[in-house]
């Protein structure tokens, strides 16, 4: 299959491309980096003697005669009642290795009963056919149901009194299971095995609630009888059994060694050369990603193609279609993917790349949680997606089991990408990212109780998982206080009207999404995410659905509702949205002499304000549109530093260089604040400005800060200030933690930056360099310095 | 975390402001009934044997007097075969919430039955969510006397949530607790039934109005029921319990006088109307049951003249294939 003959000697098809590459002039000098990893050998273990003989043959019949070793390790450890959490690369078969005990346990004792939880109903989809279909081919009776907010009611029913395994996802457990628990008798009573997939996507605030939602499962299944263990399987992150035993509140065993083959993997970085050198301006990355892939496809090699939002899978899949259809080959061989479409259409997908009709795939980051879309040779990633586990995650799509692959990064021209590109060791000698989880935050543990007492009434002296009983006995008090709870005698009663997994949401979700129709012909043609919808589906927004091209004729926003009718035009539209945030309330500040900090409440708003016209393939702006829609608030807490006039005035450094010098230390105490409040980056905003301006605007990563002088543009009156803010309604605590710890933070950056091998500043510290060669590094640990001295006047 | 913990208290909801009575030593006096002392702890019993009851059949020894046959077929349900007043347990509950979650609690259990000709209602009070097991307790106990339910909507409700305690309170070893084995006359369901196109709508208090000629004064919305227990239990207003439990009083004593009005409908031998549309009612039911003579019955030529255009345009087609069956 990768190699062909050619005048009688074996050829390897990637190889014989990358010498192509290599050869052409005009790619060569791009190629920043590559570097082959060797191919590994498969290592199997037989099949553990308690396995029957059923099910072995109906993986034989599938072409696995024995199990790999990680395998054969995960389904011992299970089959001994040891939680676990299986680490390893996509599609090394973690399925079979919990499926196998699980099946095992429900033929010798047909009581057993089983929850598998994903993150998406989509997943939960393709693993509820894989175990059907497992289970007719080793005649083992299963009876097994996804159950989330689709399954009709009937189906419902039936699931809860006789379903052995039971897929579902966090929300789904969280307020459509576990408050009805007594509906579900049967299986906590016996429930013997709960199955978390992708746990490595359970970090931050969204794991800290699922943390949460798990000590509630434990509880009603005690209460009921049962007693699980627990299967987790995670990408490979710097610290998955951390991750795992924080999350399940249990020590685990951790499964991390890979027995799967791997063919020879060429991984190459390629970087967009310069097209103006005056101004610095690099070929558009898009365009270079569709002629590699086009090269890719003329040796009739299979991709996959990852692109970084829904409007570039579009413009991909258009300009990738375009091409090969010029070439003369069949256009719908190129397809997108997304795990919002039908089950049947991702059925059809899936058996076209099988069986070869389709090459290419283009498909939003979505993908990376898993579906098994078969072997393919290729991976191009356009654009780096920001943390180095997903981008490994998406690399391991291509490449199976043997022969060569080729993973390919094609850098933007943001500083993160340029940074990568210049400096391939980053992402190639440095382990993955840690997740972290804090299962103890406030907030969230409180949202839980409530849940919890509705579940279960507490006992005076219980603990609630890993939280100690006076802990969680101070919590109950304060709601029983708040008369959300009654105590009556030694317990705690939930004792109000409401239901309260009704109003916690685990996910950040904003709103409802909308229905894209197309009225001419009156059918659904898309359905939207209510943030996406701002920046896509204003009036005249050119929207594209798999290479079809709508205009928006009419938005009815409070019915969240498009309706839009097909054209044909030369361009595309491109939103324009700014943010800012605001100060509503000051709670809590101190005054340092040279340095304050404060904490309070804040708004942070985003408005879509106009959107641009740009020409295909030339990427030309050809016009502009104004749009009217309503802002997107979120009201939330936030903590900022601002510094004054006395900190810094003998460094003699103008303000735009104090500035960007505040942006790189800001980068660097994001990601230190990040571990400190063990959330993930993405929970905490960050922004930039002067406290005297009446609104601060964000710098989003990679731009450069912008801000506004303060009004009577005397430079005294410039008071840099650096915000931090919790990314969800309300705030989850987060911003008033930091409050408390910034002291630490802003000492342990100053080291961070002071021990960073880089030269000028990296993605791990302060960010890239800035252009102009200016010396930020030095300034910013400076001021951090001078900041930490201020706070902690003892400091030396 | 501690001084966390306090912040905590701005992140919380600022209750359902009940206000804080003075704590009184006994609240006990002010309640009617008395305090049980059970094997599962104390338990508030209030108890009556009824004098009237609402509706066309005031005295309760004439209520329900008899045997009703054929009304299972016409309700569709085998398992009312047998429906006698001496096998009828008539329940009507109140719960802290319309959720039928784990966390609701069923603080008033009200049931009524006969004992010969007397009519007994009996309350089963949680005065606390301590007592609440009791209270399921001694339900046991009248569910192991009596076999058939009789509740309003308490198909989709009542039973949801006393399956769900009977869970939580770990009774369901208790053959007795396996509630949705019973036969269950539901008047919302049934009643929708006979009289579909006949009354506006299916509510307890248009059902009230319109068959037992009622209107209840002064009563509360069932909305107000948990606020009432909540502000009982923060140590407050003991009337506003004795409101919900004369309010579930009626519930019940109206319940049984339309369980008569209803089994009444169904067989024009003891007296059911002949209004047209309520003909319409019964011969629908008749030809889902399969019984062709009683479809015939019931749509004769004065009935078919009353009917408006459309209803009409039914009985035909329902008489036709009646009279085709007969045939056959």
């Amino acid at each position: 299959m990768f190699r062909y003959r050619d005048g009688g000697k074996l050829v390897d098809r990637i190889e014989e491309l990358l010498s192509g590459w290599k050869a052409d002039r005009g790619v060569a000098a791009d190629i920043t980096s590559h570097t082959v990893l060797a191919p590994r050998g498969a290592e199997h273990l037989p099949w553990p003697p308690w396995v029957p003989q059923e099910l072995r043959r109906a993986w034989a019949a599938r072409g696995v005669t024995e199990p790999y070793s990680h395998q054969a390790e995960a389904m011992e450890h299970i089959r001994q009642d040891r939680d676990m959490v299986l680490v390893t690369p996509t599609a090394s078969g973690k399925t079979l290795a919990y499926n196998v005990p699980v099946l095992a346990a429900i033929r010798e004792q047909p009581e057993t009963r089983a929850l598998y939880v994903f993150p998406t109903k989509a997943l939960a989809q393709d693993q509820y056919h894989e175990l059907l279909a497992l289970s007719r081919e080793a005649g083992v009776p299963v009876r097994t149901h996804t159950f989330d907010g689709d399954t009709p009611g009937d189906a419902r029913e039936a699931v809860r009194e006789t379903g052995h395994v039971v897929m579902t996802n966090p929300d789904m457990l969280h307020s459509g299971i576990l408050p009805h628990h007594p509906r579900w008798l049967k299986l906590f009573a016996n429930l013997r095995y709960v199955v978390l997939d992708e746990v490595h996507t359970y970090r931050g605030v969204f794991g800290s609630h699922m943390a949460n939602v798990l000590r509630r499962l434990l509880r009603v299944a005690l209460f009921h009888g049962g007693r699980p263990v627990f299967v987790c399987c995670s990408a490979t992150i710097a610290n998955p059994g951390e991750l795992a035993a924080r999350l399940i509140g249990r020590p685990v065993e951790v499964v991390e060694r890979s027995g799967a083959p791997r063919g020879r993997r060429h991984v190459v970085l390629y970087n967009p050369p310069v097209v103006n050198s005056e101004l610095g301006i690099r070929a558009s990355y898009l365009q270079k990603t569709r002629s590699l892939v086009q090269d890719l496809l003329r040796r009739d090699l299979s991709v996959i193609v990852f692109a970084l939002s829904r409007l570039n899978v579009e413009l991909l899949l258009k300009y990738l279609r375009e091409g090969v259809g010029k070439e003369g080959r069949d256009p719908a061989a190129v397809q997108g993917y997304r795990g919002g479409y039908l089950p049947s259409r991702r059925r059809e997908i899936e058996a076209g790349i099988r069986e070869g009709r389709i090459r290419c795939v283009v498909a939003t980051n979505a993908l990376e949680l898993g579906i098994d879309i078969g072997s393919l040779e290729a991976c191009v990633v356009a654009g780096y997606p920001g943390t180095q586990a997903s981008l490994w995650q998406q690399w391991g799509r291509s490449g199976r089991r043997a022969g060569t692959s080729l993973a390919l990064l094609v850098a933007r021209s943001t500083p993160v990408d340029q940074y990568l590109a210049g400096h391939p060791d980053f992402l190639l000698g440095r382990s993955p990212e840690s997740a972290l989880l804090d299962p103890d935050n406030p907030c969230i543990l409180a949202d839980h109780v409530k849940c919890a007492a509705f579940e279960l009434p507490f006992d005076a002296g219980e603990a609630f998982g890993t939280l100690p009983p006076p802990q969680t006995g101070r919590l109950l008090d304060l709601l029983a206080e708040a008369r959300l709870l009654h105590r009556a005698g030694d317990r705690y009663h939930w004792m109000q009207e409401t239901f309260p997994a009704s109003t916690v949401s685990l996910r950040n979700i904003p709103g409802q999404n909308f229905v894209v129709v197309d009225v001419e012909h009156g059918r659904v043609v898309a359905e939207v995410d209510f943030v996406g919808a701002h920046t896509t589906l204003h009036p005249e927004a050119i929207h594209n659905v798999e290479g079809v091209q709508y205009q928006v004729k009419r938005l009815d926003y409070d019915g969240r509702r498009a309706e839009v009718e097909r054209v044909e035009t030369d361009y595309f539209t491109d939103a324009e949205s700014y943010v800012q945030v605001k100060v509503l309330d000051v709670e809590v500040g101190e005054d340092h002499g040279p340095a304050s900090r404060q904490r309070g409440e804040v708004a942070v708003t985003e408005k879509v304000v106009g959107f641009k016209k740009i020409r295909f393939y030339t990427a030309e702006n050809v016009g502009y549109g104004q749009v009217n829609l309503p802002e997107l608030t979120l009201h939330t807490t936030g903590v900022w530093l601002t510094l004054g006039a006395d900190l810094l005035p003998d460094l003699m450094r103008t303000p735009e260089e104090i500035q960007d010098a505040l942006l790189g230390l800001g980068r660097a105490m994001h990601a230190v604040a990040a571990l400190h409040l063990m959330c993930s980056v993405a929970d905490l905003g960050r922004c930039i400005g002067d406290r005297h301006a009446p609104q601060l605007t964000p710098a989003e990563p990679g731009m450069r800060g912008r801000y506004h002088r303060a009004e009577a543009g005397d430079p005294r009156l410039f008071s840099p200030t650096l915000f931090f803010y919790d990314r969800r309604p309300g705030g989850v605590g987060l911003s008033e933690h930091l409050y408390e710890i910034i002291p630490g933070v802003l000492e342990h950056s100053r080291r961070l930056v002071r021990d960073c091998p880089c030269t000028r500043g990296c993605p791990a510290c302060i960010g890239p360099p800035a252009g102009g060669g200016r010396e930020l590094r030095g300034l910013a640990m400076e001021i951090a310095a001078r900041l930490v001295a201020a706070f902690l006047p003892g400091h030396g | 975390m501690a001084d966390l913990l306090d912040r905590l208290r701005r992140h919380l909801p600022g209750a359902d402001a009940v206000p804080m009575a003075s704590p009184r030593q006994d609240r006990a006096p002010e309640l009617p009934g008395h305090l049980e002392e059970t094997s599962e702890g104390p338990l508030r019993i209030v108890r009556e044997e009824v004098r009237q009851l609402p509706g066309p059949v005031p005295d309760p020894a004439a209520c329900l007097v008899g045997e009703v046959t054929r009304h299972h077929v016409l309700l569709a349900d085998p398992r009312l075969a047998g429906f006698h007043r001496d096998r009828a347990l008539f329940v009507d509950i109140e719960a802290t919430g319309l959720s039928r979650g784990a966390g609701t609690l069923a603080f008033l259990l009200g049931t009524a039955w006969f004992e010969g000709s007397s009519l007994v209602l009996e309350q089963l009070l949680a005065e606390h969510p301590g007592q609440e097991r009791a209270a399921l307790h001694r339900f046991l106990i009248r569910l192991q006397e009596r076999s058939h339910f009789v509740s309003y909507n308490g198909k989709s409700y009542d039973l949801s949530v006393l399956q769900s305690r009977m869970v939580m309170h770990r009774f369901m070893d208790a053959p007795e607790a396996a509630l949705r084995l019973r036969p269950h006359l539901d008047l919302l369901h049934s009643g929708r039934r006979v009289w579909r196109g006949i009354l506006p709508d299916h509510r307890l208090r248009t059902l009230e109005a319109t068959l037992l000629g009622m209107v209840r004064d002064g009563d509360i919305p069932g909305a107000r029921v948990p606020h009432l227990y909540f502000a009982f239990l923060a140590g407050g207003d003991a009337g506003g319990l004795l409101q919900v439990l004369e309010h579930n009083r009626r519930d019940i004593l109206s319940m049984v006088s339309l369980s008569h009005v209803l089994l009444a409908a169904l067989s024009p031998e003891t007296g059911g109307s002949s209004a047209p549309v309520l003909r319409l009612n019964r011969a629908r039911i008749h030809d889902r049951a399969g019984c062709w003579d009683a479809v015939v019955r019931e749509l004769d030529a004065r009935t078919l003249e009353g009917l408006g255009a459309a209803a009409r345009e039914e009985a035909r087609r329902l008489l036709d294939r009646a009279r085709r069956r007969t045939r056959d």
